[in-house]
């Protein structure tokens, strides 16, 4: 339980440290190709 | 015994290329156009004895065309003469006195940039040359081969492995690519707009967009009476070799027998039987009413459900009793990528027609046509076309209501920015909405780009030019492989009717 608090702890620093040199908008190219990719697959057939 | 060996829905290039290949490999060919007109979205209309061009204003990459009358074994001087256009665009903000226009030629633009912008005139340079062997391997490989799935792309990643450089491209933004070459806003602005031509802000784009600022380096074109010459060449080469064009004939529905396309209807109830059937229209269009559900297998229903369709562009048509005091053929406001994002978000996404200010959009694009070709218009007048970027679905409003307020306000935008005093010598004036754009050409959503043209709509996540659930059923056009665009367009019928004669050899 110790360890999984502190992985995410440490999880928690690294995406806010990387969210504080990224700007708001280059994160929307990763969060649209994220809900994008389910649907892929399906596109892949037509 | 079917009617014809192909028979093509939709008179836009990329039919008519696919349509010219096939005749030329002795299928017989027939082309279904709905309306009188030839070409779509890219042709010429007449009124008041003004000549407007209905979509596109230039074409670039001319490979493409070169590529198709090599194989059709004619000349693509004598069916389609081009003029060079030059500069490629002339970047105007009179409210701050900001006016810079981009040559053709590389180091002319880098010298143009130097004049406001010293670091990133230098950066052009380098931006040019890190970039110009990639286009080259694209544009040569990439455009026109078929990637119906991942076995094309390891034989093209084999035979080209040069490809696999343009490969980080796909995975980054336009916005990051010319971020990383450019600082000064202005700058920024005049290579980060190409964006739209996929349909989305420069966030959103795949980074190998970045690379159209400078494939408009390799020449621009405009061809003589209009952008309509492109497809009346194609057309003329068509026939020439033996193919049909007929107009007027809507088709409402492609036959479908055991999974295997068997001909079309038209709105009349005429049937024409053929052994093979090539939509040259939006891709769900051609599947979700052509075609229907009940032809489908679910996952290709979804999959074709799921495809977004990029933004449409509203056009305007001005008629003017004065030569503007224009510099270029393509003049463009200018509006930073940043402004760009958010208009996405906080207008286009909601519905919004109009900005807080009263700004019908943030970017236009007005092409001044008869400055090259002074026959557009009649004695001392001009024509004018605006291209803006709007939402199809406007909130809790309709488009026909606000057509009107639209072009007023577009005006306005234009004299504030690039032309002052245009609304006092207008002396015609018309509009295609998006919804006109969807009533006139068939174009879902008024999406002349077709489907939208991000990582999860590209290649062989794209409507595939040979359908993967119905036989003999094939598809060309900007909601294919490649993409968006004339000479694209024509470079995916190129791809469509080598899978086509390669079936039917």
């Amino acid at each position: 339980m110790k360890r999984l608090m502190m992985l995410l702890l440490l999880l928690g620093a690294a995406a806010g440290a990387l969210a504080a040199v990224t700007e708001p908008s280059d994160w929307r190219y990763p969060k649209m190709l994220l809900i994008e990719l389910p649907k892929m697959p399906f596109r892949y057939f037509v | 015994m079917p009617d014809y060996d192909v028979v093509v829905i939709g008179g836009g290039a990329g039919g008519l290329s696919a349509a010219a290949l096939c005749q030329k490999a002795g299928m017989k060919t027939l082309v279904l156009e709905q309306s009188d007109r030839i070409g779509g979205c890219c042709s010429t209309y007449e009124a008041d004895g003004f000549h407007f061009d209905v979509g596109a204003s230039v074409v670039e990459v001319t490979e493409s065309f070169e590529e198709l009358f090599r194989r059709l074994g004619l000349s693509r001087e004598k069916y389609i003469p081009l003029m060079p256009v030059d500069p490629i665009y002339d970047y105007c903000d009179i409210t701050r006195g900001v006016r810079f226009a981009y040559p053709t030629d590389v180091e002319e633009t880098a010298r143009v940039i130097s004049e406001f912008a010293p670091e990133d005139g230098k950066a052009f340079l380098k931006f040019a040359r890190d970039f110009t062997p990639k286009i080259k391997e694209l544009v040569n490989n990439f455009f026109f081969a078929p990637c119906q799935g991942f076995v094309d792309i390891i034989r093209l990643v084999i035979k080209y492995p040069g490809i696999m450089e343009a490969l980080p491209m796909f995975l980054t933004t336009h916005q990051k690519i010319v971020r990383k070459y450019f600082k000064n806003d202005d700058v920024l602005a005049s290579m980060a707009f190409q964006s739209f031509y996929a349909g989305l802000p420069p966030d959103l784009c795949a980074g190998i967009y970045a690379i159209v600022g400078l494939l408009e380096h390799e020449g621009i074109y405009y061809p003589p009476g209009g952008m309509i010459g492109i497809p009346r060449g194609i057309q003329r080469a068509l026939e020439d070799l033996g193919g049909e064009v007929q107009f007027g004939k809507r088709v409402v529905k492609i036959l479908v027998e055991k999974r295997t396309a068997k001909g079309v209807e038209l709105w009349d109830g005429t049937q024409i039987t053929a052994r093979n059937v090539i939509g040259a229209i939006n891709a769900k269009k051609v599947y979700m009413e052509m075609v229907g559900r009940e032809h489908l297998p679910w996952h290709v229903w979804r999959g074709i459900d799921s495809m977004k369709l990029s933004m449409p562009c509203p056009m305007i048509y001005l008629g003017v009793d004065y030569e503007p005091p224009l510099r270029a053929h393509h003049t463009l406001t200018l509006t930073s990528p940043q402004v760009m994002n958010d208009y996405w978000s906080d207008y286009y996404l909601k519905g919004k027609l109009f900005t807080v200010d009263g700004r019908p959009e943030i970017m236009g694009l007005v092409s001044w046509a008869s400055k090259i070709d002074p026959s557009l218009a009649p004695k001392g007048k001009h024509v004018l076309t605006h291209m803006g970027l709007a939402p199809y679905n406007l909130a809790g409003d309709d488009w026909d209501r606000h057509k009107e307020r639209y072009i007023d306000e577009a005006i306005a935008t234009v004299e504030r920015y690039i032309i002052p005093d245009l609304s006092k010598h207008v002396v015609y004036r018309d509009m295609a909405t998006p919804k006109d754009l969807e009533r006139m050409l068939l174009h879902p959503g008024g999406a002349v780009y077709g489907i939208q043209t991000d990582l999860s709509h590209m290649a062989m996540f794209r409507p595939s030019n040979k359908s993967k659930s119905i036989k003999n059923l094939y598809l060309a056009g900007a909601s294919t492989h490649p993409g968006g665009g004339v000479c694209t367009v024509v470079a995916g019928g190129i791809i469509t009717a080598t899978l086509v004669t390669r079936d039917n050899a």
